[in-house]
């Protein structure tokens, strides 16, 4: 079953194409690691996608959901943005409970699953403090379990790594691995490469608003033209490289 | 430790920081009305009353500057420094890209630059009437000296009043963050602290003592500064030289030790962090948890994610008061109203229509005024999370749950020790309701029409910010105006009409009059014309008609309000 597809899926702000006819089609339970340079559109992207951006043409569908219903697609998604969205006078547990409020969760099971994450994510000692005390990192921590206390179908994560010690992002990895592998999409945009080569079952590239490559990881390693394996780092800055960006065609 | 050049950096600063003001003004044009119009109103005003009575102060020769006018002069100073205080606590104590500031300047440029950028802000406000002033006075008293001496106490008086305010608000705002008792009853203190401080005013201004001369505040410098002003006119108006220079030296100390003191401050205050106040004895309790995130008890009977945007707007702002600063006018108006009917033993007569009109305004702004600025960065989750409607539904649930009923049991408890009669009173209460059920319903709107978010996108893009002033006038005014229509129309009919007839008739007259520019009989007609309407069709008929267009009003912004919300797509 298909989690997210898009056709001809197109932003313009004026006379800026931001996001340039983009074609998805990413079926359900895998990672699928969104990649650019910074201004590429995947920003825009995932915007449309959650149902923030009304598109300028083209249709995309979440969960079998278009994104222009966004009454509908609520149920469908969970959303990191890059900035963590939290209220400072709040404590990361009223945060959390005012979240699964707005979604109306049942009250007595969520707060045992709230203590669950939190108690993963090392922050139930600190989970009555409040969160303008937090560091970066906490913060990045209770934005990741507000984007997935309802167990959507779809995530879409932000730069979810962003500020965390190593333990913490290792187990911000596990997490993403273990909702795919319980049948979540997720749909991971990160500059942090290793965390897409780790965790990714698809690799789509976005550059100038256009996908120019779109691939698993390992296959995506092994395709650059000297035909030896490179790191992904490598094939990323090969492929947004303007000059040869036009003459490499989106494969899938 | 400044850098060096760090006075050429304080100026680059300020410049740019009053240019990014200006700039913002001049696109937003509510915002460029709202600021612009009133100096432009006062000016026309003025220069309108000096003309007529351009002959009469040509005539005046060797008058004594009265201690009244040197008292007025003072409180006016005196709310100046309120308002700039109030302002610096509230919105600017913390500067804006602090860490790139504080990082590439020292603390005393970014202070310096801060009292800069405020002061050019003040004397382009007060640019307009000081020009129409000096030229004004010039023109009537034929003495050059006024371009000197009018425009020196003008700006002596503005900067004054911005170091005086800037310093006091700084130091408030270290108190709030570096006192730990401060910081946890913040609220409680500040609302004290406002109460003795207006009481205070009041009873100075009002009390049996003074009654309503104000010449109790002559002994303030700032008020010295009329003196100074005055010296320019030559032998019309006769001040004191010895105040003039007495206001002079006084203002050049308040100048030095206010910048002295901000520099010191601010070196402590932007330097280090705020105390916490968590609880050392954390609750572990999940429904003690619970609580704290309710703290009115909303029945279970509104649905989960209505009642949880319910339940924040009000521990949101029980926790960071300082985002309810807006509504200091509308509470201090209404106490204000009840303070003086109190002193002049009309209590009785003026409780139950004030709180009629008082207790709607101030209860339909604690929620909903700039939904979406007061979001922050939880905007594009909130939207993404929460339909249109049970958003809306939950800022409108205080107000119409909470508020609406205590207007009316407040005014009805009022009206029981008023002299009215039980229809008037019945009436009263009909009208606190009535306004109050519109008023909460429109707020939303308006702020959704004319959110405010913080205008710099580096590094503090999130901030909250206090709705728009225009959104906060164009409420009020949408409150207050009909309701102290139909209180008039109530309980004096008559009186209601020959106000009206005088503010749409007799006062456009009066102006186009002293113009001179002609219509002046078109509005001399209106006034004759709503004078001799008949009471009956002007109570039900006026009064009619604004219920019906208030209820009419309030549907369409609800609807609008929900739309917005639909369509809203996060910058």
């Amino acid at each position: 079953m298909t989690a997210i597809e898009t056709t001809t899926l197109t932003k313009r702000y004026g006379d800026t194409l931001a996001v340039d006819s983009l074609a998805l089609q990413i079926p359900s339970g895998v990672v699928y690691g969104f990649l650019g340079p910074n201004g590429a559109g995947k920003t825009t992207t995932m915007r449309m996608l959650t149902g923030l951006l009304t598109p300028s043409s083209g249709s995309a569908h979440v969960g079998g959901v278009s994104v222009t219903d966004r009454d509908a697609l609520r149920s469908q998604i969970g959303y990191l943005p890059e900035t963590p969205p939290l209220y400072d006078e709040a404590t990361a547990f009223e945060q959390l409970t005012y979240a699964a409020g707005l979604r109306d969760l049942p009250e007595d099971p969520t707060q045992e699953r709230i203590e669950t994450l939190l108690d993963d994510f090392d922050l139930l000692d600190d989970a009555d403090d409040r969160i303008d005390g937090y560091s970066k990192g906490m913060r990045q921590k209770v934005a990741y379990i507000q984007a997935v206390l309802h167990e959507p179908p779809v995530v879409f994560l932000d730069e979810p790594t962003s500020g965390l010690d190593p333990r913490a992002a290792k187990t911000i990895r596990q997490r993403i691995r273990g909702l795919a592998d319980d049948g979540t999409t997720v749909f991971l945009s990160t500059h942090i490469l290793p965390v897409v080569e780790d965790v990714a079952d698809t690799v789509g590239i976005l550059s100038d608003g256009a996908l120019i490559a779109e691939d698993t990881p390992t296959s995506m390693t092994q395709r650059a033209e000297s035909g030896q394996k490179q790191s992904l780092e490598d094939v990323f800055l090969e492929l947004t490289d303007s000059e040869q960006a036009a003459e490499v065609q989106p494969n899938g | 430790m400044a850098e060096s050049g760090w006075l050429t950096h304080a100026w680059q600063m300020g410049w740019f920081d009053f240019k990014r003001t200006l700039t913002g003004v001049w696109d937003d044009k509510s915002r460029l009305a709202m600021t612009v119009g009133p100096m432009v109103f006062v000016g026309i005003v003025g220069l309108a009353l000096l003309v007529a009575f351009a002959d009469e102060l040509q005539g005046l020769s060797g008058v004594t500057l009265p201690d009244g006018a040197r008292g007025q002069v003072a409180m006016f100073w005196v709310f100046g420094v309120y308002i700039l205080t109030n302002r610096l606590v509230t919105q600017r104590s913390r500067l804006e890209a602090e860490a790139f500031v504080l990082t590439t300047v020292s603390a005393r440029t970014a202070a310096m630059g801060h009292i800069i950028a405020e002061t050019l802000r003040g004397l382009a406000y007060f640019a307009a009437p000081t020009i129409v002033l000096t030229a004004a006075g010039f023109i009537i008293f034929g003495s050059p000296g006024v371009f000197l001496t009018i425009p020196i106490a003008t700006v002596t008086f503005v900067m004054t009043a911005i170091l005086t305010g800037t310093a006091v608000g700084y130091l408030i705002a270290w108190l709030l963050t570096h006192v730990k008792f401060i910081r946890r009853y913040k609220t409680i203190i500040g609302g004290s602290l406002v109460a003795v401080v207006m009481g205070g005013y009041l009873m100075a201004v009002m009390g049996p003592m003074e009654g309503l001369n104000m010449s109790f505040l002559d002994w303030l410098p700032p008020g010295w500064l009329l003196d100074v002003g005055v010296l320019g006119i030559g032998e019309a108006i006769e001040g004191s030289t010895v105040k003039a220079a007495g206001s002079m030296l006084s203002s050049a100390l308040l100048l030095i030790g206010g910048m002295v003191a901000t520099d010191r401050i601010t070196n402590g205050y932007w330097y280090s962090a705020p105390v916490s106040i968590d609880d050392d004895d954390d609750p572990t309790d999940h429904s003690e948890r619970s609580y704290q995130l309710g703290p009115l008890p909303f029945p279970k009977f509104i649905s989960q994610p209505t009642r949880r945007v319910s339940e924040w707007v009000i521990m949101r702002s029980i926790r960071d008061p300082s985002r309810l600063s807006y509504l200091t006018v509308p509470a201090i108006v209404v106490f204000d109203a009840v303070f003086i009917a109190y002193n002049d033993g009309a209590l009785d007569v003026t409780l139950a229509p004030v709180f009629a009109i008082g207790l709607p305004w101030i209860f339909s702004e604690v929620a909903g005024m700039n939904p979406l600025g007061d979001e922050g960065s939880m905007l594009p989750l909130l939207v993404a999370s929460i339909s249109a409607r049970q958003y809306i539904h939950g800022l409108l649930v205080p107000g119409l749950l909470v508020g609406l009923p205590l207007a009316g049991i407040l005014t009805g408890l009022a009206g029981m020790i008023s002299p009215y009669s039980s229809v008037e009173i019945a009436g009263l209460v009909g009208i606190a309701l009535y306004l109050t059920f519109v008023a909460v319903i429109i707020a939303p709107a308006l702020g959704m029409a004319m959110p405010r978010f913080d205008a710099i996108s580096i590094g503090r893009s999130d901030d909250v910010l206090p709705p728009r002033m225009s959104t906060v006038v164009l409420h009020s005014l949408s409150v207050v105006v009909p309701g102290a229509v139909l209180g008039g129309l109530l309980l004096d009919p008559e009186l209601t009409r020959t106000a009206l007839s005088f503010i749409f008739g007799g006062i456009p007259a009066l102006v186009l009059g002293v113009l001179d520019v002609g219509g002046v009989g078109w509005f001399e007609q209106l006034m004759a014309d709503i004078q001799a309407t008949d009471i009956e069709t002007l109570r039900y008929g006026l009064g009619g008609g604004i219920i019906a267009g208030g209820l009419f009003v309030a549907g369409v912004c609800y609807q609008h309000a929900i739309s917005r919300f639909e369509k809203y797509e996060p910058q």
